[in-house]
């Protein structure tokens, strides 16, 4: 197993099992109520099978949230591991004002939410009482007060992420579960990639190119027939 | 002359240093806007052109007459209460190849109480080849007013150019009442194929972002909507002809937390500009600054 950055030890079995339960989709959250603008992009016909998704997933993943999210939690678990609140309330507050719409606002904000609470009601003893952190800075922070190492969380949470919309796909083109899997399978490559460049980016590195993917987010919000939230 | 790139390059191969800073008060007539205060030093200028409108009217120029590797031009824009400032761009500032170092552009915009800042500048053009790093920081006061406009073209259009290597990272910080309400951060780093990707531009050559931030910022989400919608050249949404085929623009807005905040794509920069134009137009309801129209 991967060692994680700066822990320097080799990622024991009981975070193991605790990373896969938070990035699991079993973990209440509500990641299947979003789907990151895909829902709009499909009624436009830009995503219509297996291959359209996988390269609009890849620009999420490389040039869009995934990234920038990725440097989010990195930033969150440096704070948790140095008890540096300070530290969390710049990433938190910079996670809060990144969305470019209103709805990927909500998808960012509920879901840290959700996560938060539910983390804390589990695992009273790493909770943190009385902050509103967006879904990347909640996770960041929560795996670095487990002393989950970090690569192996951006891994998890990148493949959620992915997997996530993915899901929402399978639905909405539709497109057969197999196919799905194709997909999610088939990005692992550039998740690992943007975990490593995450795991040392600093925060001024954030930012993307996924003019098209916000588009699509700005165009959900006035579509007419709607599955989800995002 | 100036669209043309490589004598540019041999005629500016020392690097272009900057800075102006423009301060704008209340005039002693009832809702009109002074100049209090200008700095202007090496490339960077500004001239007030004499206008019919009681807003203040800034148009920035960099007579350096374009950015290179290494270049720094820095702005700062202080609007006081009750003030009302629009800054503009001489002509569309031209990237030009740069041989390693990124040229950087920083700015700085700060608006107290009632004032309104309007920060309108004419498109960025990036030659194959170009590396700019730009900042824009905004501190605000809860009911200050700001609109926040940069329009992005790869590439000389006339000359069918293609951006093969370009970086353009820009980060937008607003601040409004000390707090963090909006980042925008664009890293755009073409190495062959990034402006082709559908979720990008899908072969667009062109796009925007336009901010405006006020106390009904938000209330006006249906009406900028509704201008949107009746945009000249607007790409069918739902057509396979979009801005990526070389046709039209594309065009959304979305409004939150006191913003409201709309994003263009456009096949070329000609596009852009014609949908630009008229959304300004409609939205603030009087002209744009006259630079806009030559």
């Amino acid at each position: 197993m991967a060692t994680g950055m700066g822990t320097g030890t080799a990622m024991d079995d009981a975070a193991l099992y605790k990373v896969s339960v938070w990035l699991s989709p079993a973990f209440p959250v509500g990641g299947y109520t979003y789907s990151h603008g895909l829902e709009w992009a499909i009624e436009a016909g830009e995503v219509r099978d297996a291959e359209s998704l996988r390269d609009w997933l890849e620009t999420c993943l490389a040039h869009g949230a995934g990234r920038s999210d990725a440097i989010l939690l990195a930033a969150a678990w440096r704070a948790a591991c140095a008890d540096d609140r300070a530290a969390l309330a710049t990433v938190e507050e910079l996670a809060a004002a990144l969305s470019p719409s209103r709805e990927r606002a909500l998808e960012t904000h509920q879901q840290g939410q959700a996560f938060a609470r539910t983390a804390a009601a589990v695992w009273p003893e790493a909770a943190l009482d009385g902050a509103t952190l967006r879904y990347p800075v909640a996770v960041g922070w929560t795996a670095g007060r487990h002393q989950v190492p970090l690569r192996a969380t951006l891994i998890c949470f990148l493949q959620a992420f992915a997997a996530n919309i993915v899901s929402a796909g399978v639905r909405a083109i539709p497109l057969g579960q197999t196919d799905g899997q194709r997909v999610t399978a088939a990005l692992a490559e550039c998740a690992v990639a943007i975990a490593g460049e995450a795991e040392t980016a600093p925060l001024d590195e954030i930012g993307g190119a996924a003019l098209r993917i916000d588009l699509a987010s700005l165009h959900h919000e006035t579509q007419y027939s709607r599955l989800f939230r995002s | 002359m100036l669209d043309d790139g490589s004598r540019s390059e041999t005629l500016r191969l020392q690097r272009a240093v900057g800075a102006v800073r423009v301060s704008a008060k209340p005039g002693h007539r009832r809702g009109t806007t002074v100049l209090d205060g200008l700095y202007q030093q090496g490339a960077g200028k500004a001239r007030f052109p004499r206008t019919h409108s009681p807003w203040l009217e800034a148009v920035l120029l960099n007579t350096a007459g374009g950015i290179t590797g290494g270049d720094r031009l820095t702005t700062g824009v202080s609007v006081a209460d009750g003030a009302h400032l629009v800054a503009t761009t001489q002509t569309a500032e031209r990237v030009y190849r740069s041989l390693g170092e990124d040229g950087c552009l920083d700015a700085t915009v700060s608006v107290a109480g009632g004032g309104v800042c309007e920060w309108l500048p004419q498109e960025t053009i990036l030659f194959d080849g170009a590396r700019l790093k730009r900042t824009l920081n905004v501190e605000m006061a809860d009911d200050s007013r700001l609109t926040l406009l940069e329009p992005v073209v790869l590439g000389r259009q006339a000359m069918g150019e293609v951006v093969r290597r370009a970086r353009l990272v820009d980060q937008w910080r607003i601040r409004r009442g000390g707090r963090l309400v909006f980042a925008d951060a664009l890293r755009f780093e073409e190495t062959g194929t990034l402006a082709r990707r559908r979720g990008v531009l899908d072969g667009a050559r062109a796009f925007a972002s336009l901010l405006h931030v006020a106390p009904e910022a938000e209330a006006r989400l249906e009406e900028a909507r509704a201008i949107l919608a009746g945009l000249p050249g607007l790409a069918d949404p739902r057509g396979d002809v979009g801005a990526g085929a070389g046709v039209g623009v594309e065009a959304g807005a979305s409004a939150w937390d006191g913003m409201l905040s709309l994003r263009f794509v456009a096949a070329d920069g000609a596009c852009l500009r014609r949908a630009l134009m008229a959304f300004l137009e409609r939205f603030r309801a009087v002209a744009l600054p006259r630079v806009w129209m030559m």
